[in-house]
């Protein structure tokens, strides 16, 4: 008997032991746990909240405007959700992070990683309407902090993903040029329309993956050359600049960033060079520009692959200004040339912004006009993409005047313009993305007629 | 919690005293958490909740009715409350479906297009298993429409499981009270689940993503199965990982909704796969259609095929799902007729081999609606694609995702498991140290998930839980 309660004892002050362990367990937890997870709340919840996110090149979303229908239909309550996932205080930082946590999911044979890459495809592409936005999948389609910059570009057309080689990344061609072909049929049409007066350029631009894609890697990417030299070799009266074979002589400088899916302006300085031969007209040496730079530029390379590498590894933007010319600037809206805004050409922007490649003309959904002193006689019009504009940088002390659009934001008559305002030479300058892309093609088309 | 805990206090003061026992009130607390159902349900589905409870409420006043009427009205009660509900989930779920099927023939029936509401496939199925244990005399019918309402819309389980049945949570409904222990348990439960959704299920959506949404005919053969197996992994992650987030902030709320997954990758035959996945559907399926047809008893062949292909269906509006439900069930007759009358058994591992590759392939089934995709992927699996047996994509996705791979599996093993028992173990033992220890390593786990699933999850676009399309 006396065994048998010592046991019960012994057994309940083990129990009572056991369940005191338990407590202190469970309280030293859920106190711990409170106290973090408060930390996180205050520090995601209740401090200032993002409003524009540089790296990813745009604004953050609007708290929801509050409707009845809004709330019927879920809207505004799913506008809630993403304001608060979207405006997180330091969104950028934190979005950093999550890539280099990413990062850890495995490693990189050869320094290499692949990023939303796809089967080469070998189908035509079927024609794109014009006034469609243009996206693809695996790409992020991005709102613009500023009207007039459009960073994303050539990132969502042709793209076959992105791979990041050592700290260079590289957008993947996906380009057929089928597409190529009929770029260059539209600009023969162009000259067809102009006549002999005017002068009418093809620039095709290779982009970096050409001249720096790992040998074992190429078969990830279409050739770039090929859909250049299906170009060149269909234009008729119109005279094609070779700047494949110039960039190739120089692919150990600069030439491309190795952050941004854009070319370094070093790059369109040796194209340009080629097109001034092609165009004969006067073209000054590089020390003939004054050199600036800027630090720690991390391009859209890394938000469109979200890659740590190329955040850890910022480069220099680098651009040059004509020195011994005298230019003035101005900029009108896309669908009239009735009232200029006076302006700088060359936009500043902070060391580290990644919005540096706006430097020039601040973008792209603008008509620019630049009158310099050159006083040749001859007027140049550029129609381009992105890669134009820090091309057209290094056009300044050729031509006398010089008009800078846009083919995605153009909204005037092309051969009226062109009679207009007496152009003598006509330039497309677009990289490789872009001419094999068939809604570059619409755009054209449709200059010449809207 | 705030609300939930001042409710929490107010039905303290109204302990009541029945039969000599101590009987707690959750009046308060049922109140709050059925506010905070309606507005959590809401939130994601305003103009469907009216739909929810209309479908409560007929529920409500069926299950009345079945519960006062004698047998044969009770009967005609239940079969109408069915249909009500099947209506409910033909109308909304499978409208598009039926017109579609209809076209196939030659039809022109234009689409409905009717958005899927969130859960439908959830509440009805608590919602008819509700009616049917009340004619089966295993329950009463509930008198108070707020606690039918609370069982059914109880926001832990309401859009995507576990299908609760009304006999586990009766009692804690009327009567629960809520020890230190649960929450504690609730919330490191609802963290794993919360980093097996974010940490785990959306790594591995994006090399599925990648992999499979692409050109399949262009893969090579290690890339289709690669990217089959990251779904995989997916799909157990993400749907678990729900379940765990339920089971964690039911335990917190002082209800104890059973395990809704068992290690399921671990299983050595199909059939035993399906005793450990997405349990609380399947023991529906056995309980309320497969036992009443017959089971064992009579035309078993055909009872199993017809639960296999509600399986498939209730999945999804599209014939994939319902090809990847009666795979499984001519698999399980398989094993029923053939491999378990075998007289030498496979060796195990072989056992494992052969349950993993007909679960993996089947989700091949689950993922492709269009069968011609679905074709040509099963085609490149078996080396008839045209992207070889490997190639630099498959490898790159591999490689840069080997380690979360690695973890993957690690986490479908029951280590955790085995874990919680060293846990038990340690609690049970006089020295405080193992205890202490246990404790540490568990606060530190669960902060470093918490913290870096904070993270993942911000810049992310929202990524859904798989299962609530379902």
């Amino acid at each position: 008997m006396k065994l048998d309660t010592k046991a019960k004892a012994e057994r309940s002050a083990s129990k009572s032991k056991q369940s005191n362990n338990r407590r202190v367990c469970d309280i030293s937890y859920l106190l711990v746990i409170a106290v973090f997870f408060l930390g996180l709340f205050v520090s995601v919840v209740c401090f200032p909240r993002s409003h524009v996110s540089e790296r990813e090149n745009r604004t953050l979303a609007d708290f929801p405007k509050f409707s009845i229908s809004s709330l019927l239909d879920g809207s505004f309550t799913g506008g809630i959700n993403v304001f608060f996932s979207d405006t997180v205080p330091n969104r950028d930082k934190l979005t950093t992070k999550a890539a280099a946590v990413k990062d850890k999911n495995g490693f990189r044979v050869g320094g290499v990683k692949l990023h939303n890459a796809k089967p080469m495809q070998t189908a035509k592409p079927k024609a794109e309407k014009a006034d469609e936005p243009e996206t693809s999948e695996g790409v992020t389609e991005i709102q613009e902090v500023e009207s007039n910059i459009n960073l994303e570009d050539n990132a969502t057309l042709g793209n076959n993903g992105i791979l990041v080689a050592g700290t260079r990344g590289l957008m993947l061609f996906g380009g057929n040029p089928d597409v190529g072909r009929s770029y260059a049929e539209v600009v023969n049409e162009y000259k067809r329309v102009l006549g002999d007066d005017v002068n009418v350029y093809c620039v095709p631009i290779p982009t970096s993956i050409e001249f720096y894609c790992p040998p074992s890697y190429k078969e990830q990417t279409g050739s770039e050359l090929e859909s250049i030299n299906a170009i060149l070799g269909a234009l008729d009266g119109v005279k094609g600049v070779d700047v494949y074979t110039t960039l190739s002589k120089h692919s150990n400088e600069d030439i491309y960033f190795r952050t941004d899916h854009h070319w370094a302006p070093l790059g369109a300085y040796y194209a340009a060079e080629s097109f001034a031969k092609v165009a004969k007209v006067t073209f000054p040496k590089l020390s003939a520009y004054e050199k600036v730079v800027k630090k720690d530029f991390v391009g859209t390379l890394y938000n469109f692959s979200n890659d740590i590498v190329l955040q850890n590894n910022p480069e220099d933007f680098v651009y040059y200004k004509p020195k011994n010319v005298e230019y003035t600037t101005n900029y009108y809206p896309i669908y009239s040339m009735e009232i200029p805004t006076p302006g700088d050409f060359f936009f500043e922007y902070e060391d580290g912004s990644p919005l540096l490649y706006g430097t020039f003309m601040g973008g792209d959904n603008h008509i620019t006009h630049v009158h310099t002193d050159v006083n040749n006689g001859r007027r140049l019009l550029i129609f381009k993409d992105s890669y134009g504009n820090a091309f057209s940088s290094f056009m300044i002390a050729s031509f006398e005047d010089l008009y800078v659009v846009d083919m995605r934001y153009f909204q005037l008559n092309a051969p009226n313009f062109i009679r207009d305002f007496q152009i003598t030479d006509v330039a497309f300058v677009n990289n490789v993305f872009h001419t094999d892309t068939p809604s570059t093609v619409e755009y054209y088309r449709n200059f010449l007629t809207q | 919690m705030v609300f939930y805990g001042i409710a929490y206090c107010i039905d303290k003061q109204k302990v009541k005293k029945s039969n000599g026992k101590l009987s707690v009130c959750n009046n308060a607390q049922n109140t709050v958490l059925v506010i905070f159902s309606l507005i959590f349900y809401a939130w994601g589905e305003p103009s469907y909740i009216l739909l929810m409870l209309a479908s409560i409420t007929i529920n409500f006043y069926i299950g009345k009715a079945i519960d006062i009427s004698e047998n044969k009205k009770s009967k005609k009660a239940l079969v109408f409350g069915v249909c009500i509900n099947l209506l409910f989930i033909a109308v909304f779920k499978y409208a598009g479906f039926f017109v579609r099927t209809i076209n196939a023939f030659g039809a022109t029936i234009p689409e409905p297009s009717i958005a899927l509401p969130i859960g439908i496939s959830f509440y009805t199925f608590q919602a008819i298993s509700y009616i049917a244990d009340v004619y089966r005399g295993e329950i009463r019918a509930q008198k108070k429409y707020k606690n039918l309402l609370l069982y059914i819309a109880m926001f832990p389980q309401l859009i995507a499981g576990p299908i609760v049945r009304y006999t586990t949570v009766e009692k804690e409904i009327e009567n629960r009270t809520i020890a230190l222990s649960d929450i504690s348990d609730g919330v490191f439960r609802f963290l794993i689940g919360l980093s097996k959704k974010v940490l785990l299920a959306n790594q591995f959506a994006a090399i599925s993503s990648a992999l499979l949404d692409g050109d399949v005919s262009a893969l090579s053969v290690c890339g289709s199965w690669l990217g089959l197996i990251a779904f995989s992994l997916q799909i157990y992650f993400d749907f678990s990982g729900y379940s765990d987030m339920a089971i964690g902030m039911g335990r917190c709320l002082g209800f104890h909704f059973d395990e809704n997954f068992n290690y399921p990758y671990i299983s050595r035959s199909i059939t035993e796969f399906w005793r450990r996945w997405h349990i609380s559907l399947s023991s529906l399926f056995r309980d309320y259609v497969y036992i009443p047809m017959g089971g064992n008893r009579k035309h078993q062949l055909l009872n199993i095929l017809v639960v296999w292909f509600l399986t498939g269906m209730w999945h999804g509006s599209s014939w994939n799902f319902i090809v990847w439900g009666l795979y499984f069930g001519v698999i399980i007759l398989f094993e029923k007729y053939v491999l378990f009358k075998m007289k030498k058994p496979l060796f195990k591992w072989l056992q494992h081999l052969y349950s993993l590759f007909l679960i993996v392939f089947g989700w091949a089934i689950f993922y492709f609606n269009d069968f011609s995709r679905l074709g040509q992927f099963i085609k490149t699996l078996f080396g008839f694609g045209n992207g070889g047996f490997s190639d630099t994509i498959a490898t790159n996705e591999f490689t840069a995702n080997c380690f979360l791979f690695i973890v993957g599996i690690l986490c479908c093993l029951p280590l955790a498991k085995y874990a919680k028992g060293l846990f038990k173990a340690a609690m049970m033992v006089r020295n405080k140290v193992p205890a202490l220890c246990f404790n540490v390593i568990k606060i530190v786990v669960s902060c470093l998930l918490l913290y870096i699933s904070t993270i993942m999850l911000i810049g992310e676009s929202i990524q859904s839980f798989f299962y609530f399309r379902f």
